[in-house]
């Protein structure tokens, strides 16, 4: 899961980079970019933290 | 009476040759009046080597003593090409563009000096936060984060950041950082990083390098000391000085390269018509969001301290060993931030946007901690003291990336929704993500260095070259969410591998023992207050059993 994290966190940020070729239009650069932060916050806030949630001091 | 006949005929003869005589003046009044001036000749060419015949007051003059300051700062003082031959106009324009690079050098070094002490301010608000068997650690981590951030960054961490920048107008061009690493990629170079000034080298042993290099290098010694707040109590320092000297060498310096060294995330604006590129005036992405970031790879990894959590989840306060010292470091680094922001336009002379920055600065720290003791008075009853400091912070770091762009109005709200959004942001990490941050680091220095970063595209008024959305153009906010993507895509990432090959190299985490003793013997060897009598806090709900669940896993692991 951690892997799958790091990869997504990534793929969040490439999407609006490579994004800025494929469209010129302002409106969809914005929304591809919220898109993309989305992703990468999910990948870092939702998957990693539950990956180390598991393997947490308190849960020992 | 007898009539004058030879009269009439005079003063008709007079008539004649009156109007035979203005006939010329008229004719030529009416062809004069549309002519163009006549061309100014052409000005003699100015000998700049001619001597000038000035001279300031004597030798006696001045033994005399000058109270009243008028004899002194004369053209005696001006410096002559050759001091055996007189004053010439070419000394007195080499003297002018002396002083305006002096002035510069002088504010951006002594502004250097002002964020170089905010090392002080960090390395007391962290100690102060964390409990008292923790200090003599997390003090020796604030106060040798200064010399491995400042060894890796001299190496290669200012090349990478600066090499391929061209320097800077204002401090005389610093022409040898002339070469950036770039691949052409969809019809576009982009710059990754510099390739000139490894250990100030050749021809980096440049007078305005220096001041450059000063300057970026405390800039980039506040990122690597936000890390070392959310990691304290429990963060093994030999892991801690092999992470600090990978951020200060790679990491930041990757991504102040793209922002600020000509790198790729500048060129937005010029390649794809994004406003004026990434904007960051001070850094809030480059320094703070950076710092923040990486401060959530190490929670992460390292984990909460035993006791901060109870088995069903649920959070215990730990409170700090001494909030005088907190509110006072917080002083000092808002005192420092007048290094930070106004000393962010490397100059005074040609640069007197530095007030307006500098007032801008003043105003969101206010407002931010105005919006965290609201917050808390309003939610908890008490406007608590460390989130009172905490909102001072977070306004702060929120205005550094907008400062130099936006205005008073803009900074007092960017600060204000800061001071709320720190203590949002910290009870979500709490208690939500279960990420344990004892300092709130994550919060002041990564949500709301984000925070900063997107306010730019939002409130900069267009006044100095930078407009955001409320004024009229959305692409600048492109060009930030793609920096905030960066951050979270690039930095994050980055950070959070290095940390986990250093994780299985050396260990991140401290023993369970050392860290329920307290890592100021098993550590440091030696006690920061070997008067007090420390002992377990047990004063909470749950902290009792985590404690002891903690000194079980201590026994095991012995």
């Amino acid at each position: 899961m951690k892997l799958v994290g790091v990869l997504l966190a990534i793929f969040g940020w490439l999407l609006p980079v490579i994004a800025l070729n494929m469209t010129s239009s302002t409106g969809a650069r914005t929304f591809l970019c919220i898109l993309g932060i989305g992703i990468s916050l999910f990948a870092i806030l939702g998957l990693l933290n539950k990956a180390h949630q598991k393997e947490a001091v308190w849960k020992q | 009476m007898k009539r004058c006949t030879w009269l009439k005929p005079c003063l008709w003869a007079a008539i004649a040759a009156l109007l035979v005589c203005s006939l010329p003046a008229w004719a030529q009044g009416q062809t004069a009046a549309p002519s163009a001036p006549a061309a100014a000749p052409a000005p003699p060419p100015i000998a700049v080597d001619a001597p000038l015949n000035v001279s300031g007051p004597t030798a006696d003059d001045l033994a005399a003593g000058d109270p009243s300051g008028t004899k002194t700062g004369t053209v005696n003082d001006v410096v002559h090409a050759d001091p055996t031959k007189p004053l010439t106009l070419i000394d007195l324009v080499n003297q002018a563009g002396q002083n305006r690079i002096a002035i510069n050098f002088t504010w951006t070094l002594v502004a250097g000096f002002l964020v170089m002490f905010m090392q002080a301010g960090f390395a007391i608000v962290e100690t102060g936060l964390c409990r008292a068997k923790n200090a003599n650690h997390t003090m020796m981590m604030n106060f040798m984060v200064y010399g491995f951030g400042l060894f890796a960054y001299w190496v290669c961490g200012f090349a990478i950041q600066m090499g391929g920048s061209a320097g800077a107008t204002m401090l005389g061009g610093a022409n040898p950082l002339n070469h950036e690493f770039a691949i052409h990629l969809m019809g576009h170079d982009w710059g990754l990083w510099g390739t000139k000034g490894f250990f100030l080298s050749g021809a980096t042993y440049d007078v305005g390098v220096m001041v450059l290099f000063l300057f970026q290098m405390v800039f980039m010694d506040t990122a690597l000391t936000i890390v070392t707040g959310a990691a304290a109590e429990r963060w093994k320092y030999v892991a801690f000085c092999v992470s600090s000297v990978f951020l200060g060498a790679i990491t930041y310096p990757m991504f102040a390269n793209w922002a600020w060294g000509g790198g790729w995330l500048s060129k937005l604006g010029a390649n794809y018509g994004l406003g004026a590129g990434y904007a960051d005036f001070a850094g809030s992405g480059v320094v703070h969001s950076v710092g923040g970031l990486t401060a959530l790879a190490l929670a992460y990894i390292v984990g909460p301290r035993i006791g901060k959590y109870n088995r069903d989840g649920s959070s215990n306060a730990m409170p700090g060993h001494d909030m005088v010292i907190v509110l006072t470091g917080c002083f000092i680094l808002a005192f420092g931030w007048f290094g930070f922001n106004p000393g962010s336009t490397l100059g005074a002379s040609g640069a007197l946007r530095i007030s307006s920055i500098a007032v801008d600065t003043m105003l969101a720290g206010c407002t931010g901690s105005f919006g965290a003791v609201l917050y808390m008075w309003i939610k908890y009853g008490k406007p608590d003291a460390s989130m009172s400091g905490n909102g001072l912070l977070a306004g702060l770091v929120a205005i550094t990336a907008p400062s130099g762009y936006v205005n008073t109005m803009g900074a007092t709200i960017i600060g204000f929704i800061a001071g709320l959004l720190v203590c949002v942001s910290v009870e979500y990490i709490d208690r939500v993500l279960r990420v344990d941050d004892p300092v709130g680091a994550i919060s002041v220095h990564g949500t709301n260095g984000i925070w900063g970063v997107i306010s730019v595209g939002l409130f900069a008024d267009g006044t100095n070259g930078v407009k955001g959305l409320f004024y009229g153009d959305p692409t600048q906010l492109v060009a930030q969410l793609i920096g905030v993507a960066t951050l979270l895509g690039f930095v994050f990432t980055v950070s959070y591998v290095a940390n986990v090959a250093i994780h299985f190299i050396v260990g991140q985490r401290v023993s369970a023992s050392d860290e329920l003793e307290g890592l100021d013997i098993p550590e440091m060897g030696a006690l920061c207050y070997p008067e007090f009598v420390l002992k377990p806090d047990t004063s909470h709900n749950g902290a009792a059993a985590s404690i002891k669940a903690g000194l079980q896993v201590a026994r095991e692991t012995a």
